[in-house]
């Protein structure tokens, strides 16, 4: 009975770290909603309430074929944030600050700072990105302001058929970053096992969908406020769809 | 009979495995159109003289581009033009005196009947 017993102890911590885990890699990227682009709030399959969560959208963006910004805003639809521009862009940005992250020593995360949670395991303040290339690559995908961090295709194209190779660079403020862990789909395969950059800030993946792919990397950088955070997770999303066939 | 029972399912089940498979259709109904697919809408640019032409279909159908806009961005060897593109009669809208190079990149963003649903696509003229 006793082992019965810490069988299932151990099972919950297990499933209580899983969920933890899975919490901390929450993510923002573009989708198509009923033919419109919409940023989407979420991991996995779980698209969650976006509208709750526009205060902490800092920026959002367009930009043309050129790479010159387009007057861009998020418009409230229902339970979808659209992306509403003054022209069609080629490429949309967005940034999201969702605040500093404490693990208390009991493994439960709470919205607060060292400061408030001295005992804390581990405070964090954590910033999404998010970058959607619209319809085709046509050329390099330029860095972005506000993208702190930002995945970059190499090639300047994308394959145009699924588990084709796709050399990416991850970059933190221009600067390649080795170690971001690198996942190819933040949406159909969220526990994959990431894949590490390279010191050249390098990775290369399979691209895993004919259809949206979301592909994420994720990099702790230095805290700026050491009172309140031990470190700054960034989660960096590149988006884009391969087509489907024509009827 | 039997394999001709078999021909009949086996043809029928490719048919039903094409039209599930997607909507639209990639082939410009308009000499010198480029069809551009979102979802379920069809947007054929037409450079004609005189302008540039959008047709519309949605499932399929012609929709009715009365009351609509479409806004029209042309990049070309490192000029942006834009043009506003209005209703010209059926699935049509019509933005005069524009021209589009060849090697040009195009954007079209329509906005439907209620002035706020906006949908574009994006053209690389060959």
């Amino acid at each position: 009975m006793k082992i019965t017993n810490s069988l299932a102890l151990g099972m919950v911590l297990i499933a209580g770290w899983m969920v933890t885990t899975a919490a901390s890699a929450h993510g923002i990227w573009f989708a198509q909603r009923s033919t419109q682009l919409a940023l989407i709030y979420g991991v996995g399959a779980d698209d969650l309430d976006a509208v709750k969560r526009l205060p902490l959208v800092k920026s959002i963006a367009g930009y043309d074929a050129a790479g010159a910004a387009i007057p861009t805003r998020l418009r409230i639809a229902g339970p979808l944030l659209l992306v509403d521009a003054d022209s069609q862009p080629s490429v949309v940005a967005a940034v999201l600050f969702n605040g500093i992250w404490s693990k208390t020593p009991e493994g439960e995360w709470v919205k607060k700072g060292r400061d408030e949670v001295p005992k804390a395991t581990t405070s964090e303040k954590n910033f999404k990105y998010a970058v959607h290339i619209v319809g085709a690559l046509n050329g390099p995908l330029p860095l972005l302001p506000e993208q702190t961090l930002q995945i970059i295709p190499v090639d300047g194209k994308l394959p145009l058929e699924m588990g084709k190779s796709l050399k990416l660079r991850v970059l933190h403020r221009g600067k390649p970053v080795a170690g971001a862990k690198v996942l190819a789909d933040l949406v159909n395969d969220p526990d994959a096992t990431p894949v590490k950059t390279a010191a050249d800030g390098m990775v290369t993946i399979n691209v895993r969908n004919q259809g949206l792919n979301v592909v994420t990397a994720i990099w702790d950088g230095p805290t700026d406020e050491p009172t309140k955070s031990d470190k700054i997770e960034h989660l960096a999303t590149l988006s884009f769809v391969l087509p489907h066939a024509p009827e | 009979m039997k394999r001709l029972l078999l021909i009949v399912l086996l043809s029928s089940l490719a048919l039903l495995a094409q039209h599930a498979r997607a909507h639209g259709n990639l082939q410009p109904d308009h000499p010198g159109g480029i069809v551009h697919l979102v979802g379920d809408l069809s947007f054929e640019l037409v450079p004609v003289a005189g302008g540039v032409e959008l047709y519309v279909e949605e499932d399929n159908e012609d929709l009715p581009s009365e009351g609509m806009t479409a806004k029209l961005t042309i990049i070309a060897g490192g000029a942006k033009s834009e043009a506003v593109m209005t209703p010209a009669g059926g699935n049509k809208l019509f933005a005069k005196g524009v021209k589009i190079p060849r090697g040009a990149k195009v954007a079209v963003l329509l906005t439907r009947k209620d002035k706020v649903t906006k949908i574009g696509a994006n053209f690389a003229v060959k």
